[in-house]
């Protein structure tokens, strides 16, 4: 029970697994699966009485794991995180945290292997398993394998990785690891703007990541997701306000607002929450690549805590394919090199956007002074 | 035929660096985009957007040669941008304006609002009568006219005369679209317009699309039956 894995299923265990998902299994699965076992069924049966009727018949593990990846739930194209060691990693220093790292973490359940691609990028894999008990039996336990890439670039080393709370770990391990050998202090940085107070530099952030990337015009902005700065926080009970304080606590407002639409840079609401103080946070576009096929690609770009503006997460969505009349109207799914460049871009922007940042800061404060 | 659409634009920043912006992108043979100025003022800018499209066709002959061809086609969009709350005209607009407002949005820090008007036609059509003469509706598509609580239906009237009068025992319907007939001097215009304040000329000059604009104004500048 180490692994909290379920070594059978009972009858409402399968009942549970097979009820769950009514679009995937189907009726029709249902009594193909009864005919496999040489039962034959009408179809005019009802789907709750024939799942009843198999939950009660005996499973093998071959036929048991083949319900589990029925219901095996696909999550939706996990954003990106990444961030910088100033120091270039060689695929045997790499090699040697993972081994550290394997001794602390496998007993955990995690499976590590190290793959050199080439003399800048080495990927680091990590198959382990998420336990989620809200979920029915059968679906708790979900065997995931995850890559940590790291590229080496101007004497500096990407750390790149699916933005999830496992990774997240995984990732802080290797760099504690890496600290605590190397012989030089080392700095990791981040895209973060927690530093930037100004909410017109924040979304200005944006603005530049979706305008400024290299090769790319920006064709459209579908989505922002606006927040405000400040404690818009309610008060709690102990903060007892006077009859004053307590009439303006029945105002109304708004922290967080979400649009969706095309051309949401130029539209009046969007213009209008901007005018009041509310940032973006969050943002989705489409950039259409000036060189080669001239797609448009969809992108997005976030912050994990959109209140301090930390943990920047981004992602290549897919694309659209360019055509005589415009572009395809299905997204595709980006080759692996081509997103790769993808995340490349937004990550060379989303750094210049923020060192401009910075220097607005910079060059505000000198004024002052 | 011409077909002209106003949009509602707030500029939030200073529209002579706007004007400048735009007219130091002059369009030169062989650029990405750029404008063609015609007329320009510090609260006024009237030209032409030019967008060049270079796409490349591959295609295989029967005996595995490749050859590629490369074509290049432009959007142009005629514009007139003023600092007016209905600051902008599109002539013969592409289905596509996006790049264009972009780079306004751009040229001004992504400060300024670009919006599609929502008109009462009905009103635009008693503020042209209040300019010029004759005015006979002869076509209008009366939307959104309730038979019952979960019942309405859509109407296209034609006549020879003004179906206006048609409209008063259905005082709730919206009108959609309408074919206008009115006098400027011994000439007869004739234009298609709708509650999105657009207007295509099917006959008539220059007159007839600076009336209809006129009216709009007028009925923008009562702020009221606008969206």
């Amino acid at each position: 029970m180490k692994n909290k894995g379920i070594f059978y299923a009972t009858e409402k265990d399968i009942f549970d697994a097979l009820s769950s998902k009514k679009k995937k299994i189907t009726k029709e699965l249902l009594l193909d699966l009864c005919n496999q076992r040489g039962i034959v069924l009408s179809n005019e049966e009802d789907r709750d009485d024939i799942i009843e009727y198999l939950a009660m018949l005996p499973f093998s593990f071959n036929s048991l794991s083949e319900i589990t990846a029925l219901i095996r739930t696909f999550s939706r194209a996990e954003k990106t995180t990444s961030s910088e060691i100033t120091s270039p990693l060689s695929v045997a220093e790499i090699s040697q945290v993972v081994s550290a790292l394997k001794r602390d973490r496998e007993p955990n359940g995690e499976v590590y292997s190290v793959i050199s691609e080439s003399k800048e990028r080495t990927i680091v894999k990590v198959a382990y398993s998420v336990i989620d008990l809200g979920m029915t039996r059968l679906r708790q336990r979900v065997d995931r394998e995850d890559i940590i890439e790291f590229v080496n670039e101007a004497g500096k080393t990407k750390i790149r990785r699916p933005a999830n709370d496992k990774m997240g770990e995984i990732a802080s391990a290797f760099v504690s690891e890496y600290r605590r050998r190397a012989e030089k202090p080392v700095v990791q940085e981040t895209i973060s703007l927690a530093g930037v107070q100004d909410s017109k530099l924040r979304t200005f952030f944006f603005v530049e990541l979706v305008t400024k990337m290299t090769n790319l015009t920006l064709s459209d902005v579908t989505h922002v997701r606006v927040s405000i700065l400040g404690d818009h926080s309610e008060p709690s009970d102990d903060d007892e306000p006077d009859n004053e304080e307590a009439e303006e606590v029945m105002i109304g407002y708004v922290k967080r607002a979400a649009l969706d639409g095309v051309g949401l840079l130029y539209s009046e609401e969007y213009q209008d929450l901007s005018a009041k103080g509310f940032y973006i946070s969050e943002i989705r576009w489409n950039a259409i690549e000036k060189d080669g096929d001239k797609n448009k690609i969809r992108f997005e770009a976030s912050f994990a805590d959109p209140e301090q503006c930390s943990e920047f997460l981004y992602n290549a969505l897919g694309y659209y394919k360019s055509t005589d009349e415009g572009f395809a109207k299905t997204k595709m799914t980006l080759p692996l090199d081509q997103k790769n460049n993808m995340l490349k871009a937004i990550e060379e922007s989303a750094k210049k956007a923020q060192a401009e940042c910075e220097r607005r800061i910079t060059d505000t404060k000198r004024g002052k002074a | 035929m011409n077909k002209v659409q106003w949009l509602r634009t707030n500029w939030n920043q200073s529209f002579s660096s706007i004007v400048d912006s735009i007219a130091a992108h002059e369009y030169r043979q062989g650029g990405e985009y750029g404008f063609e100025i015609t007329k320009k003022r510090r609260d006024r800018i009237e030209g032409t957007y030019y967008c060049r499209h270079e796409n490349t066709i591959t295609y295989t002959d029967p005996f595995g040669h490749e050859y590629s061809n490369a074509f290049i086609n432009f959007d142009s969009i005629a514009f007139m941008l003023s600092d007016a709350p209905i600051g902008m005209e599109l002539s013969n607009p592409p289905a596509t304006t996006k790049p264009f407002f972009l780079l306004l949005s751009e040229y001004s820090s992504f400060k300024s609002s670009i919006a599609r008007l929502n008109i009462s036609l009905l009103s635009w059509i008693e503020e042209v009568e209040a300019l010029t003469q004759s005015v006979i509706v002869s076509r209008l598509l009366y939307a959104s006219i309730p038979l019952s609580s979960h019942t309405s239906i859509s109407a296209n009237i034609v006549g020879d005369e003004d179906v206006r009068q048609y409209l008063k025992k259905y005082p709730k319907g919206v009108a959609k679209k309408a074919r206008l007939e009115f006098r400027i001097g011994n000439e007869v215009a004739i234009a298609d317009i709708s509650n999105r304040a657009t207007a295509l000329i099917i006959k008539g000059n220059k007159a007839a699309q600076d009336i209809l604009k006129k009216a709009l104004n007028q009925l923008t500048e009562s702020k009221t039956n606008v969206n």
